[in-house]
């Protein structure tokens, strides 16, 4: 049911109408002063603006979930050391309300629930904790982070903490689920939770962007925000604006942080000699995999224990927030942080997550030797994070863990010609070298799928030769005795066969022999003659039969052979018959058979079926050995 | 199929192919009576059995 609540703000006389029932003060659109519901005071305080940090949803902005109208009537926007949190205020059609949590990228709806931790056990929160909560569920913790700065904006529920430098620990789990921990002090905290929803799924309408596919700055949003450097007087622009924590001047590569509008200078970075330029300059923009992006930043980065670096452009994007393309010898990765928490499985050299098994290749601590653009947090302050690569190719899955918070990256191989193509680029790429770490073996498949096709597509091939062999005709055409005759100088005489009609369409013709022949040889010269144009078919076939007593008896070759010839047509037909023996006068029986099951040809066919995934896993070998002389997990060694 | 990569979808089609190649063969020699890789016509019995016979004889 909708309620409606009007008071006057005390500071500016503005009308204001509180939606929900049990809100407790609003930010006056007006003037911004801070106004508590039912309280009259003579002076007002003012609340801050909110920085811009060009979410795309604000104060208005509607949508359907579940089938339920609610539009955003509030906002408190909490701002970390890392990044960011909107908690939007959402009023239903109903009455009721839940808040939208909001930031880069990741949207999850939330409600307030009583569920309350020991302090002993909240002490112990540290990223990759366990925690229970009501209904059996099992969340991580996945980040600490205490709030350094508030900002209010609209209706709000609560305004009993107004004040920051309090923590959060965020917790997620595998199901979507996750929860939102404010703790005030050591009796007092607040527990939100919730769901993970795609973005799409709220029906947004009235957000800051106008829903065009191709273009990052529209409807509402700013422009990038230009600012001067410090050092060198260069211009250059802030794309993300408040979204950024620290920057780099494109020309004299000074680091700055940002906060406020202002750059104040951080530290002066030197280019390292051997590190290119950027091959996707920051400021381009494109479409990879269907999300337009701006690049905002580019890291080089090396191992902190070995001495090799690699580049991180970090992509941005204001509804699905940041990802990452990755270079290192000239094969990339496109990455993206995800929502989930990969279940640890079989041992610890293995996680398992959307239906893949990823194996560990590579453990390493990352520093930051150069940066140039823009990032959300500060890169040299993460120096000592650690990572952990897990890969099952084409995807790779990276965790990174500090003492406050652990996050996963899925990723894909990616073909640099598809970042050329997806961002207009003409420059050269760096040439590949060796096999990238989830660089997939091309024309390769899962060899598990692999082989179920195959056993299928075999139990397909045995059914069509079962439905052959039971339908096959297997006519008779011809069957006599031939006997050998001589002619005058003791050559045998060739047989002339009485004419005889093949029917139907082409199909194969059969010849089965026999003849008696024992220590001794019959060879058939045969030419089947199609009477209707001369055309003939010829073949010569032999039968042979040894036997004798050496060590103990033996016999070889046999008294019986088949010739099958392929794709005889219908018509009338006669046969020549040109005998050649060993010795003496053997006869030879002879029948034709017409359309007669081809077994050779089923074998032929179940053995080319076989042979891809034979062929497939040999390459496979082949590859997956190069690939992991590089890893010091290799299963190879 | 929604947990293929794009990489694997590619390949896919190709395996695809190729199974609908050896199977469409297959049926279509079975129709027409056709034996795969016939040698027949060409077979001679110097070739097929020269050794032993003459070994025999």
């Amino acid at each position: 049911m909708a309620f409606n609540f009007t008071q006057t703000c005390a500071s500016c006389g503005a009308m204001l109408n509180f939606r929900l029932g049990d809100s407790a003060a609003m930010i006056c659109p007006k003037c911004r002063s801070f106004v508590h519901r039912s309280v009259s005071v003579a002076s007002v305080p003012k609340a801050a603006p909110v920085p811009e940090d060009m979410s795309v949803i604000r104060i208005g902005t509607t949508g359907t979930l579940e089938g339920k109208a609610f539009e955003i009537i509030g906002r408190i926007r909490y701002n970390y050391r890392r990044s960011f949190r909107n908690k939007w205020l959402m009023s239903f059609a109903d009455g009721s309300s839940r808040y939208l949590m909001e930031g880069l990228g990741v949207y999850a709806v939330m409600e307030l629930e009583n569920v309350n931790f020991s302090s002993s056990k909240v002490a112990q929160f540290k990223p990759k904790v366990e925690a229970e909560f009501p209904g059996d569920k099992i969340l991580y913790v996945e980040e600490l982070e205490k709030v350094l700065e508030i900002h209010f904006d609209g209706e709000l529920m609560s305004v009993s903490h107004e004040t920051p430098d309090f923590l959060t620990i965020y917790f997620t789990n595998n199901d979507l689920q996750c929860a939102l921990m404010q703790i005030y002090s050591r009796t007092e905290n607040e527990m939100f939770t919730g769901r993970l929803i795609e973005f799409e799924k709220f029906n947004f309408k009235n957000l800051r962007i106008s829903g065009d596919q191709n273009k990052i700055y529209q409807g509402s949003l700013p422009a990038p925000l230009k600012l001067t450097c410090t050092r060198c007087s260069a211009e250059f622009q802030l794309f993300t604006h408040d979204q950024a924590k620290v920057c780099a001047c494109p020309q004299c590569h000074a680091y700055f942080e940002y906060k406020k509008k202002t750059a104040t200078f951080s530290e002066q970075q030197k280019r390292p000699e051997d590190v290119a330029d950027p091959v996707l300059p920051v400021g381009s923009q494109g479409k990879l995999r269907d999300t337009f992006y701006i690049v905002t930043g580019y890291a080089v980065k090396k191992d902190a224990k070995y001495n090799y670096h690699w580049v991180e452009y970090t992509l941005w994007n204001p509804v699905f927030g940041y990802a990452y393309l990755a270079e290192y010898n000239g094969h990339w990765n496109y990455l993206y942080q995800v929502d989930y928490f990969p279940r640890v499985v079989l041992k610890k050299d293995f996680v398992y997550t959307q239906e893949r098994l990823f194996r560990v290749y590579n453990v390493y601590k990352a520093k930051t030797l150069y940066t140039e653009g823009e990032f959300s947090f500060d890169l040299y302050d993460a120096d000592g994070t650690s990572y952990q690569e897990y890969i099952s190719p084409p995807y790779m899955l990276t965790r990174e863990l500090t003492h406050d918070e652990l996050g996963w990256y899925l990723g894909e191989y990616i073909e640099p010609s598809e970042i050329k193509e997806a961002f207009d680029v003409k420059t050269e790429f760096p040439s590949k070298v060796g096999i990238g770490s989830s660089q997939p073996l091309r024309l390769s498949f899962n060899p598990k799928t692999l082989n179920l096709v195959t056993f299928i597509m075999i139990a397909f091939v045995t059914l069509i030769q079962i439905i052959f062999v039971y339908s096959a005709r297997n006519e008779t055409i011809f069957q006599q005795r031939l006997s050998s005759v001589p002619d005058s100088i003791g050559q045998l005489k060739p047989v002339v066969s009485p004419t005889f009609t093949l029917q139907g369409g082409k199909s194969n013709l059969e010849f089965a022999m026999y003849s008696p022949v024992d220590n001794n040889w019959y060879e058939a010269g045969v030419e089947l003659v199609d009477e209707s144009n001369g055309a003939t078919v010829e073949f010569s076939k032999a039968i042979e039969f040894y036997s004798g007593y050496d060590d103990g008896p033996w016999t070889e070759g046999q008294k019986n052979e088949e010739v099958i010839l392929s794709s005889i047509p219908a018509g009338n037909y006669h046969f020549v018959l040109y005998p050649s023996v060993g010795s003496g006068f053997p006869p030879l029986d002879l029948i034709l058979k017409r359309d007669v099951p081809v077994w050779s040809n089923y074998f032929m066919t179940i053995a080319a079926l076989i042979l891809l995934p034979l062929i497939q896993r040999w390459r496979l070998n082949r590859f997956e050995r190069s690939r992991w002389m590089e890893s010091d997990f290799s299963p190879y060694e | 199929m929604k947990n293929l990569s794009k990489h694997e979808l590619f390949s896919l089609r190709y395996f695809i192919v190729f199974y609908l190649l050896i199977t469409g063969v297959f049926v279509y020699a079975g129709m027409t009576g056709w034996k795969i890789l016939d040698t027949t016509p060409s077979e001679k019995h110097s070739n097929a059995y020269g050794t032993s016979h003459y070994y025999h004889k």
